[in-house]
């Protein structure tokens, strides 16, 4: 009995000398992030928040994290035109690996391109974006259209009628061309007629 | 044991005859492989005596007789596809079931420039579009309003398709594309024949 308390009375003051030695080890919080082009990227850690400027390609939250505390990392405000998300070790806790590196990636908005027509009544109308996207084969009757690949935010387009439909021509008689701006772009008006008998 | 020597002269002949029947293709695993990039048609691979013919939009490839381990064997490219150039990797070596599938074939469709002509441009800002690819002729410096060259900087692929408009207009004058050729697809070949006119 004796022997035990002896023991038990040992085992804590070893406990003890530890925590004075100066208590747990600390964490960066670091983190690479790839694409960032645009300013107005803030993360957050809990209540810790860092902005990154355009440009960046690593960060450190200000806030060092002690061993064994979980971190996750956040966007709390996106870039302009653009989406920052996390890819890996976002969400974790200090001392799972060596050192925190959590990785972001960013990239351009896109959004869609399309538009109304107008008199479809032929078959086979094929509308393009440049050389861009693949070649958009619109169906009889069809009063709107739209391009499956999205144009990113600040690119040119331009729509042009690749292949008419039978008996009829179709012009791009609006909106043919612009730069794709914050929201998707649905105002592209074609107009076919049908061709003199 | 007359018995005896028959059968023994029916099981070699059986024996040779199934050994005449496969010979390299009587194994019993699939001579494939992996293509990126094949857009166009014509390529055709050959392994000894066997042809595969891939099309368009394949990611693989297979021969049609079976090989057996340890025989040998050397795919190449006996014709390229038209409008493309592919090469091969990982293409010799002795059959086991990890070489059988690790030759790979990466295919890169012939690009071809786009660009055209613009006539009596006087100032700066004219912007031409092929959709997200755009280009900005500028005026001559010692002639205002002569005729000037302009080449898209992204080059198109072999039989893409391409339509090309005006995005911006130049701070004097209008400009419009002729609508004879600013659409079509892309020839083997350069296409320098875009006429823009300004006024």
């Amino acid at each position: 009995m004796k022997m035990k308390h002896l023991g038990a009375t040992a085992a804590l003051i070893i406990v003890a000398t530890l925590a004075a030695c100066g208590g747990k080890a600390m964490f960066a919080v670091s983190c690479t992030i790839s694409g960032l082009n645009n300013p107005g990227l803030v993360l957050e850690n809990g209540s810790d928040t860092l902005s990154v400027p355009a440009g960046a390609t690593t960060f450190t939250m200000p806030r060092q994290i002690a061993y064994g505390e979980s971190f996750d990392v956040e966007v709390l405000t996106q870039p302009a035109h653009m989406t920052c998300s996390p890819v890996f070790g976002n969400n974790d806790s200090a001392g799972h690996t060596t050192a925190i590196n959590a990785e972001f990636t960013c990239a351009q908005n896109t959004y869609s391109l399309g538009g109304t027509i107008n008199g479809l009544t032929g078959s086979g109308l094929v509308l393009i974006n440049g050389s861009q996207s693949t070649p958009l084969t619109v169906l009889t009757g069809a009063t709107s259209f739209q391009f499956a690949a999205l144009v990113a935010d600040g690119t040119p387009y331009g729509v042009t009628v690749f292949t008419q439909p039978t008996g009829q021509t179709c012009t791009v008689d609006k909106n043919a061309t612009g730069i794709m701006g914050g929201s998707q772009v649905n105002n592209v008006v074609v107009d076919c007629v049908n061709n003199p008998t | 044991m007359k018995s005896l020597f028959v059968r023994s002269g029916l099981a070699l002949l059986c024996t040779l005859v199934l050994a005449s029947c496969g010979g390299s293709g009587g194994g019993s695993m699939l001579l494939s492989g992996t293509i990126t990039g094949l857009t166009k048609t014509g390529l055709v691979l050959v392994n000894g005596s066997e042809t595969d013919s891939p099309l368009p939009g394949d990611l693989s490839f297979q021969f049609p007789n079976l090989i057996a381990v340890n025989d040998n064997f050397d795919i190449t490219i006996k014709q390229q596809p038209t409008g493309a150039v592919c090469t091969i990797a990982n293409n010799v070596n002795t059959a086991n079931i990890y070489t059988v599938q690790q030759t790979v074939v990466t295919c890169t469709t012939n690009t071809w420039t786009l660009g055209g002509v613009v006539n009596g441009l006087k100032s700066t800002g004219l912007l031409i579009s092929n959709g997200s690819d755009v280009v900005s002729p500028t005026p001559s410096a010692t002639t205002p309003g002569a005729q000037v060259l302009f080449r898209f900087p992204v080059k198109v692929a072999d039989g893409a398709a391409f339509g090309v408009t005006i995005l911006s207009q130049p701070l004097t004058g209008t400009c419009t594309i002729s609508t004879a050729n600013n659409v079509g697809t892309m020839p083997p070949s350069d296409a320098l024949g875009l006429i823009v006119n300004c006024i």
